[in-house]
């Protein structure tokens, strides 16, 4: 090859090739992200009911927001949600990371991590149904158990699924099982990443155990923190598999959360616009909470 | 300011046994330094004395208050380590600050004692700075900062210099030793650049494979070093050594089976005297005593082949390879030589050590 | 004070004068207790994390009686009786089947594609490499349950409802965000060096990659495969919409099981079990490699 030729091939390669390679992906992505994203858009603002084939589609404008805004069942799902999604993200935080602290003192952390990963991979269908069999009134293993338990010191252990007031935690609870070793295996990797001198620093300039942890170990941590709660909290406000089958929004309305509704909404009662409608609600609430995070990340961009 | 003693100092690693039995005393206000290749321990001293690792066996005390066992808070120590150690997340005040929080000063003391340091240090424009925007020069300021701002007992020093570029090596050294003969402290620190040794402490320790091989000024390390080891560690070029064999009936000394040394009649007298066994030693002799001529002097010399040059300005390096020996001599500026070239080499029995070849140990 | 001792501690035993020697006493015990305790909490932890499944297990084993038996029942003969059910009478089979099929199918797809992609983004500074890593991740946002009803409507027009191949190419883009999240990290390990070496010794990029790349990555694009064949075979929602009858797979399936009447948890539990357990084995087999993927991701900048 002419050293011009070559010159040439290798300018069209550093520019072209890239953009080659990366192109399916673009294209795959964007038809999964970008198209059902205009696709609801147009949904929302249209009265499309499978419910109704027969009504003609007109657009409607913000109706179905509007629709949305002043059904009670709304908020009561608003109120759900943002309970369990709270509860479980910061719950499953602080244990992981106390988990993540103590498994670093110890050696043979391989074997604990090989017991953890089970919950996590496990499919979130089995994990719901696994427990709402451990948990079934007096047939399942660890209601039984606690029940027992209960009788020994006289109290009364309500029906922890049946029961309205102590669904949602429960609920809650089995979420805390599920995904907790997330928070530990990202936490511990992170503690693990760190360098151990400015530690030891802290330790010769006089600090505390407690005090090298609150002024060292959780600003250094940051980075990492920040990312696991993100991920954390937007899966757990979008999860659905588990609670659908432990509860199916119920009892009553206990564990209705937003993705139940959205699912009955769309799928049960075929208000479609009115689903695409919450939908969009929802990403958006997504969007503006994601956006504060990454905000709060600062410069370190590392996504 | 105070005082440091170990006595039988010990410490293993799994089945490493790092440090054997240190004895050694470090005066008030005294800048002692740890010298050793690496792994020989000395940091693994230096550790122990600040209590970030623990010993085996021996004590340590610090001002006359026994701390083998004390957490490093409890020692009133400082250290400046390697790599530095700053606080990433913290500003350069900050850093320099955390030990003052820690004990709890008040906002006004903390920003007086920093206004000092940084006045003494010249740190006084990157106070706000990040270590992340810092220079290996700053970031090393700024960590003596931290250390000096606690006005400790002690101050411990890992490798100062070690990460700076050799530049800023040649300034710090002096600087260093300035600084902390102005703070009158008493200052341990561990390198393994015999340069840095020599030329910044009061009194070196010369450490090989976990013990000590000789304590002392420089000078008294440099002129009068108690084995090979120490010999051959320090100064730069090298010591070169020449195994040979003594004859003591002719009172010579025969290198390679050529070269034969004459020893004056009372070298000879005190060799015979010190072991009848002596047979097998190692002679040394430092490159700037080594003279070389184009002709044959009148004393004793003999031939060498010239290996290669290597020109330092106004002295000049040759390498000299003799049957299958390669030595240095260090010389001034002035004959010209060619790769290859012979030439008459000479030194004298005044700057001759001598070595017992098996166990190291010096003969004169 | 001096007080003579002779002690034992770690590996030694030593006559110890000291003062200083007591408080490190007590903090050797309080550090004993302290590890103690820790490997307690792990261990309970630990049997939390296993047990579920594991009842599962055996609840399968066990015949209808015994698994509905109050109080429970922890001994009893191991039978195959559930999981005979649910091959021969409910199909299970099919469902098997079609799982690993699609599974695998998008696995397959997506590590290819994906691999490709995140070796682009790595090796080849472009403008915008950044952004489209983080655009990637915000495709995480939307809720799952809201995704379906476009691809339904698409499905339904393009008739391909209820079919294998929908169910692989939606998963393959499903994931594809997944693989380049975990291979990017990787591959930004591996140096470039070796590459360079390559290329100046006259191989083009591609035959480097080929050659020195490929066989370095394989540990991590093979985790990165299981990680995302998991996530396939776990997935919910979208089968459960979108395959109702010939093309369902596994997770959707254990829904019949409940809707008759009283739920038959032994056979649930069969169901679980051919679910989870391969699913767990192929994780513990990768799983080195599985959480040094998931947390590249996230500590790389």
């Amino acid at each position: 090859m002419s050293k011009q030729k070559a010159k040439n091939v290798s300018f069209y390669r550093k520019r072209f090739f890239p953009w080659l390679l990366i192109s399916p992906t673009i294209l795959i992505l964007f038809t999964i992200g970008i198209y059902p994203l205009i696709y609801i858009l147009r949904l929302s603002v249209f009265n499309l009911f499978l419910s109704k084939p027969w009504v003609p589609l007109e657009f409607i404008g913000i109706n179905n927001f509007k629709e949305i805004l002043e059904d009670a069942q709304f908020f009561n799902s608003i109120r759900v949600t943002v309970m369990f999604t709270g509860l479980a993200v910061i719950i499953e935080f602080w244990l992981g990371l106390g988990l993540a602290m103590m498994a670093r003192r110890v050696k043979g952390g391989t074997v604990f991590r090989t017991f953890l990963i089970i919950p996590m991979v496990t499919t979130p269908v089995i994990v719901g149904l696994a427990w709402r069999f451990m948990l079934f009134p007096r047939l399942g293993v660890v209601a039984w158990y606690i029940q027992r338990l209960g009788q020994m010191f006289g109290i009364e252990i309500p029906l922890l699924l049946a029961n309205p007031d102590i669904a949602l935690f429960t609920v809650i609870a089995v979420d805390i099982w599920e995904w907790t070793p997330f928070m530990f295996l990202i936490l511990f990797a992170g503690l693990t990443s760190l360098h151990k001198e400015p530690f030891e620093a802290a330790r010769v300039d006089g600090a505390s155990g407690w005090r090298i942890f609150r002024t060292i170990t959780l600003p250094l941590l940051k980075p990492v923190i920040l990312i696991c709660l993100l991920i954390r909290t937007v899966d757990a406000f979008n999860t659905f598999d588990q609670i659908y089958v432990l509860t199916g929004g119920g009892p009553g309305n206990a564990t209705d959360t937003l993705s139940m509704y959205l699912y009955r909404t769309s799928f049960v009662f075929f208000s479609t616009s009115k689903g695409a409608a919450l939908a969009l609600l929802m990403l958006l609430v997504m969007l503006i909470f994601s956006n504060f995070f990454i905000k709060l990340l600062g410069k370190k961009v590392s996504v | 300011m105070a005082e440091v003693v170990l006595k039988n100092l010990s410490k293993k690693f799994g089945k490493v046994e790092a440090v054997k039995n240190i004895d050694l005393t470090v005066k008030d206000k005294e800048l002692l330094c740890l010298l050793g290749p690496s792994g020989c321990g000395k940091t693994t001293v230096l550790r122990m004395i600040a209590g970030l690792e623990l010993p085996n066996s021996g004590t340590v005390y610090i001002g006359g208050r026994e701390v083998t066992y004390l957490e490093p808070k409890d020692r009133d120590v400082a250290m400046v380590f390697q790599e530095y150690a700053l606080y990433p997340h913290l500003t350069v005040f900050e850093n320099i600050a955390y030990p003052l929080r820690v004990r709890r000063l008040s906002n006004t003391q903390i920003k007086d004692k920093i206004e000092r340091v940084a006045e003494l240090l010249d740190i006084k424009e990157i106070l706000s700075r990040l270590p992340s925007q810092l220079s290996g020069g700053q970031k090393q300021r700024v960590s003596l900062g931290r250390a000096i701002v606690r006005e400790p007992q002690i101050f411990l020093m890992d490798e100062p210099l070690s990460s700076l570029d050799a530049q800023m090596r040649a300034v710090m050294r002096s600087e260093l030793k300035r600084l902390f003969k102005k703070l009158q402290g008493t200052v341990i620190f561990v390198t393994h650049d015999q340069l840095e040794a020599m030329s910044m402490s009061d009194r070196m320790v010369v450490m090989s494979a976990g013990k000590i091989q000789q304590k002392g000024t420089p000078m008294d390390i440099f002129e009068r070093p108690r084995n090979s080891f120490v010999a051959g560690f320090i100064g730069d070029p090298a010591i070169n050594f020449f195994d040979c064999e003594f004859d003591r009936k002719l009172g010579k000394l025969i290198v390679n089976e050529v070269l034969v040394f004459p020893l004056s009649k009372s070298l000879n007298h005190f060799l015979c005297m010190r072991d009848s066994n002596l047979n097998k030693l190692r002679m040394g002799i430092r490159p700037n005593f080594i003279q070389v001529s184009a002709t044959k002097p009148s004393s004793w010399s003999f031939q060498a082949e010239v290996y290669i040059c290597e020109p330092q300005g106004t002295e000049e390096i040759i390498n000299l390879q003799f049957k299958q020996s390669l030595f240095k001599a260090r010389v001034n500026v002035g004959m010209k030589m060619t790769m290859g070239q012979k030439i008459w080499v000479s030194f004298d029995e005044k700057h001759l050590y001598l070595f017992d070849q098996e166990t190291g140990q010096t003969l004169t | 004070m001096k007080v003579k001792k002779e002690v034992t501690f770690s590996s030694h035993k030593k006559t110890v004068v000291t003062d200083s020697y007591l408080s490190f006493r007590k903090y050797e015990q309080k550090r004993k207790i302290g590890l103690f305790l820790i490997y307690l909490v792990l261990i309970v932890t630990c049997l939390i994390a296993f047990f579920p499944l594991f009842w599962m297990f055996g609840t399968s084993l066990k015949s209808r009686v015994e698994a509905f038996a109050t109080p429970p029942i922890w001994f009893f003969s191991p039978k195959l009786d559930s999981y005979k059910t649910l091959f021969f009478k409910k199909n299970a089979g099919l469902f098997l089947w079609n799982s690993i099929i699609i599974s695998m199918s998008s696995s397959f797809i997506s590590v290819v594609i994906g691999t490709i992609g995140a070796y682009s983004l790595t090796r080849f500074e472009f403008k915008g490499s950044q952004s489209i890593a983080f655009w990637i991740l915000s495709n995480r946002l939307m809720p799952p349950v809201a995704r379906v009803l476009p691809i339904f409507f698409i499905g339904q027009t393009l008739g391909l409802l209820d079919t294998r191949i929908s169910l692989i190419v939606l998963y393959s883009a499903m994931q594809l965000p997944f693989v380049i999240w975990m291979m990017r990290g990787f591959l930004q390990e591996i140096p470039r060096d070796i590459e360079e070496a390559a290329m100046v010794d006259g191989d083009s990029w591609f035959a480097a990659a080929r050659k020195v790349t490929l066989p370095m990555a394989m540990p991590a694009i093979i985790a990165t495969a299981i990680f995302v064949l998991i996530l396939s075979w776990n997935e919910f929602t979208f089968a459960f919409i979108l395959a109702a009858g010939r093309a369902k797979t596994l997770p959707p399936s254990v829904l019949t099981f409940m809707e008759e009447g009283t739920v038959l948890w032994h056979e649930v539990g069969a169901a679980a079990s051919i679910i989870s357990i391969p699913i767990i084995l192929f994780a513990l087999l990768v799983q080195k490699n599985l959480v040094r993927g998931l947390t590249f991701g996230m500590l790389k900048d």
